[in-house]
């Protein structure tokens, strides 16, 4: 007799089902020796006690057939190192997790295997920009591992074991793999790329659409115009976005010139007054201001036409109706077109508009437009006017800049945005400035790194004397910490400030300092456990 | 001794401590570091400058903070700067006083209990104790009858109306049974109240546990009649106890370096119970050492129960093993000493030894709840999101590890060495071994 025999005789019970049940052969004799008479409720129970053993002593496993995965590519770090790496893990701190694998990845190691299961739990989004490198360092073991757990086949398609046809990622692949397959058709390809797209474009979701449509930035060309002018009536505001922002990039395109008339019928120079050209000309050469351009009066209410160029007519509470226009309006034309048509060089353009009465749309429009079509200079002109705003800027200037002061920064190279960096930890971060990861390089050189440590001691001091709480150079210690070079050594150590009766040095600079710190020791740590 | 920062963090009272610790392996937080064969010491800068030292024999460690951690975060710091031969630690200096004044003490407190083990016991009252013995005897013989005439009419009828009662009526016979001055059995009884309705197996599983504890009360009841060891068994799994000095004076003793193979720990209310695992490389015994801690204090930790033992430590050492007709519960009665070892996981290689070495225990000890594994050479694999252990003969076993996935990881589809025990039909994976070390496989119970 099987357990869940007895079993069941056991849960109807022995008052309503005899307690005689066949047993197991071996067992018959042991039950014999049971007491005729015995009540049938303690029958039982013996019976199940005599099959549990039974069962126990005699237990048998089941058959599982095994398939041996391969072996890594790569030999593992020193065991030594483990313990560090799974400490840099806990940290959640992704610019040094990303320091820590390019660190494994240029000593040619994978990632040890018993850390494999935390790496993984981290998700795709941790490794942006560093896909291919996790897919190195996940080696066969990992990417083995991923295969089995549902939460982890992100990890299947990435360096190693990415797969080769592109055709096959661009049609099966989760988006970050579309991506990068589209990318690279768009690049072999331009046309049929964009063909490809424009096929499937309709079937995907509005952060998908406006991730594949981006890609058409590289290789743009004319040819593209009639799909991307399609795009404008997308039903997400985040795709209509990236089609204005591609459209920007082709001058000749029928938005583009239509945007153009309708911006610069709106904005234009005063005519000079009588005899303001010599004066006016004397002025410039003694270095004057520039004259304010005039802006044509904007209508009560917006035109129909520009919603279908892309024109959002709603505005968000808090701003107002025109100014949100006015910002939108100047975004659709080139930067460089729009100061051409005022007649100024772009930084006259620039302080022309800080001194407006309309200041806060056009510089937003300005800098929009500026970071879309990615000019280096004008971005460092902006950049600058971001870093001493006008007075009196309000939501609309504050929302904006937090948004586009990363994709300015990134029009820069790295050593400019590390100039401008350090220069603010003499000057004080701008408000309007978020700082972000990407917004340092993720090396320094050994001068760089000696100029903003060389600010940085005196900031901290000059924190310790003021009656700041806010330390807004904080994010930009963690973003260093990484990027500093170990062999500075002993001058890598911040000052110790004195915590006792002094809250904003306990609450705001200590913790930084102390992350700052823990994060150099876990990198000298590595760099010793794995030399490169 | 040398050690490695996953012994030393296997000694974490938890995950927090351990953590913490990690934070403190810095030398910039520590002054006045050393160490030599006999100790280490430091002082650490936290609230305050605390001095902390570490007996190097067996790991123990006393720092002066006001934590009631053991050990504390400042002894797994200075553990953990120390640990893999690490050279922050200056070593080759000569013990501070501070340090050899606390040496000398746990010296001396070692030899006055190895002295009052030896020594002839003390007079008692033979006549008041036996009648003492013979109330206890008549309480807990009442108390078992009481059990069983309510078991059997719950055969009678019938499990299925337990899914709608709850836990009242086991929480109300564990407390009759705690009251017949049957603890023990009182807590098998308590945990029974999780069975009923908890999965498709539940009539089975509870039937099974039941009856064990049929057999249980029909052996009590002819405890006379049985083998002297299993009638120790028995009286102990209905919650006897064996003085520490009788099992220390009396119970088998076997010499043996003893490798400390799993760890484990199990909460019930406000106690504690940790097991260490101990595999005798010589004679091939094993042990199991318990070590206690009531609502929230510091696990025991004298010598007769190892100090700090942990996964990987091979412990030179004389055990008494408690009165068993299978001996597995045994005491330290002297430790010569202690280091981690690379050793190669002795053990059987295939489950059909396995279980065959399972049913001969329990042909002389029917009342085992968990067996004591050593595997060196199976394949943990997730199957249907369950891992599973896998032998040589493709023969696989439900297996349970707090880290499933690490260990899979760890394995990569190969033969690994683990150690564990065997209860419940599942076997629970304690340590992994990783090149020549064992490795504990998780703190997690311990949190």
């Amino acid at each position: 007799m099987s357990g869940p025999r007895l079993a069941d005789v056991a849960l109807l019970g022995t008052s309503r089902q005899s307690a005689e049940a066949p047993l197991p052969e071996p067992l018959r004799a042991v039950a014999a020796a049971l007491p005729e008479d015995l009540d049938s409720g303690r029958r039982l129970l013996l019976l199940a006690g005599l099959d549990a053993v039974y069962r126990a002593a005699g237990y048998l496993p089941g058959s599982h057939a095994l398939e041996v995965p391969p072996e890594d590519t790569r030999p593992a770090p020193p065991e030594k190192a483990e313990g560090v790496l799974a400490e840099i893990l806990a940290q959640g701190h992704r610019p040094l997790l990303h320091w820590t694998l390019e660190h494994l990845d240029r000593a040619g190691l994978r990632w040890p295997a018993a850390h494999l299961p935390p790496l993984l739990e981290q998700g795709r989004s941790v490794f942006r920009g560093r896909l291919d490198l996790l897919g190195r360092l996940l080696d066969r073991r990992g990417a083995w591992l991923a295969s089995q757990h549902a939460d982890w086949a992100w990890a299947l398609t990435l360096g190693a074991t990415k797969d080769p046809n592109p055709t096959t990622a661009w049609q099966e692949g989760d988006i970050e793999t579309r991506v990068r397959a589209f990318a690279s058709l768009r690049q072999a390809d331009p046309g049929a790329a964009r063909d490809a797209l424009a096929a499937v474009f309709k079937q995907d979701k509005a952060e998908a659409r406006a991730a594949l449509l981006a890609c058409l930035r590289d290789g743009i060309a004319p040819a593209d115009e009639s799909f991307l002018e399609s795009c404008l009536k997308d039903r997400s505001q985040l795709v209509r976005e990236v089609a204005k922002e591609l459209l920007l990039l082709l001058p000749e395109s029928a938005w583009a010139r239509r945007c153009r008339e309708r911006v610069f019928a709106l904005l234009r120079r005063s005519a000079p007054a009588a005899g303001g050209g010599l004066l006016g000309g004397l002025k410039k050469i003694l270095g004057g201001a520039a004259e304010v351009p005039t802006l044509v009066e904007l209508p009560e209410e917006a035109d129909k036409a520009w919603e279908e160029d892309g024109i959002v007519l709603k505005a968000p509470q808090g701003i107002g109706a025109k100014a949100f226009w006015l910002a939108q309006l100047v975004a659709t034309v080139s930067p460089r077109l729009l100061a051409e048509h005022l007649g100024l060089e772009p930084a006259a353009l620039v302080e022309t508009f800080a001194r407006h009465e309309w200041n806060e749309p056009l510089l937003v429009g300005f800098a929009r437009s500026t970071a879309y079509v990615g000019d280096r200079e004008l971005a460092m002109l902006v950049l600058s006017v971001l870093a001493k705003p006008p007075a009196k800027m309000g939501v609309l200037f504050y929302e904006n800049t937090r948004e586009l002061s990363p994709r300015l920064f990134s029009c820069l190279t790295a050593e400019e945005r590390l100039r401008l960096c350090t220069q603010w930890l003499e000057k004080g971060v701008p408000p309007g400035i978020e700082i972000r990861e990407g917004l340092l390089p993720e090396t320094f050189t050994f001068e760089a790194a000696r100029a903003f440590l060389e600010r940085l001691k005196p900031a901290i001091e000059a924190f310790r004397r003021s009656n700041e709480f806010h330390l807004p150079f904080a994010p930009m210690m963690l973003l260093a910490a990484t990027a500093l070079p170990l062999e500075l050594g002993p001058d890598l150590d911040l000052p110790v400030l004195e915590v006792e009766n002094n809250d904003r040095v306990k609450y705001y600079y200590e913790p930084a300092r102390k992350k700052f710190q823990e994060i150099i020791h876990l990198r000298q740590r590595l760099a010793q456990e794995i030399p490169l | 001794m040398s050690f490695s920062q996953q012994q030393v963090l296997a000694l974490a009272p938890d995950a927090a401590s351990a953590a913490a610790g990690k934070k403190l392996a810095r030398p910039g937080d520590w002054k006045n570091l050393g160490q030599n064969d006999s100790a280490l010491w430091g002082h650490c800068q936290g609230s305050a400058l605390y001095q902390v030292k570490v007996d190097r024999s067996d790991l123990t460690g006393k720092c002066s903070c006001p934590s009631r951690k053991f050990p504390c975060k400042h002894v797994l710091g200075l553990l953990l700067l120390a640990a893999d031969g690490g050279t922050a630690v200056p070593a080759g200096a000569a013990t501070p006083d501070f340090v050899q004044e606390w040496l000398d003490k746990r010296q001396g407190a070692a030899v006055k209990k190895a002295q009052k083990a030896e020594a002839p016991p003390a007079e008692v009252d033979l006549v008041a104790q036996e009648k003492r013995a013979a109330e206890r005897r008549r309480r807990v013989a009442a108390g078992l009858d009481a059990f069983e005439l309510w078991l059997a009419d719950l055969m009678r009828q019938g499990l299925a109306s337990l899914t709608q009662e709850g836990a009242a009526p086991w929480r109300h016979q564990a407390a009759r049974l705690v009251d017949a001055q049957a603890p023990a059995l009182a807590g098998r009884v308590a945990r029974l109240a999780e069975l009923p309705g908890s999965g498709t197996d539940w009539a089975p599983a509870l039937l099974a546990e039941l009856g064990k504890i049929g057999l249980l009360l029909e052996a009590h009841r002819r405890l006379e009649t049985l083998p002297e060891d299993l009638a120790a068994d028995v009286r102990h799994t209905i919650g006897w106890t064996t003085s520490t000095e009788d099992v220390l004076s009396r119970g088998e003793k076997v010499s043996d370096r003893w490798l400390v193979t799993g760890r484990q720990v199990d909460e019930e209310e406000k106690l504690r119970v940790r097991r260490f695992w101990l595999q005798g490389l010589e004679s091939g015994r094993s042990a199991l050492i318990l070590q206690f801690s009531v609502a929230g204090q510091p696990f025991s930790s004298g010598k007769e129960v190892g100090g700090s033992l942990f996964p990987g430590l091979v412990v030179d050492a004389e055990l008494a093993f408690f009165p068993s007709a299978w001996p597995q519960r045994a005491l330290f009665r002297e430790q010569r000493g202690s280091s981690p070892a690379q050793v190669n996981l002795p053990g059987r290689m295939t489950f059909a030894e396995l279980f065959t070495d399972l049913a001969e225990a329990l042909a002389r000890q029917p009342f085992l709840d968990r067996f004591p594994v050593l595997l060196p050479a199976v394949v943990p694999v997730i199957h249907a999101g369950e891992l599973r252990l896998v032998d040589g003969e493709g023969r696989a076993v439900p297996a349970w590890a707090a880290d499933p996935w690490r260990l899979v990881a760890v394995a990569g589809g190969r033969p690994v060495g683990i150690a564990g025990e065997w209860s419940d039909r599942r076997l629970l994976c304690l340590s992994v071994q990783r090149g020549q070390r064992l490795e504990p496989l998780s703190l997690e119970n311990e949190t």
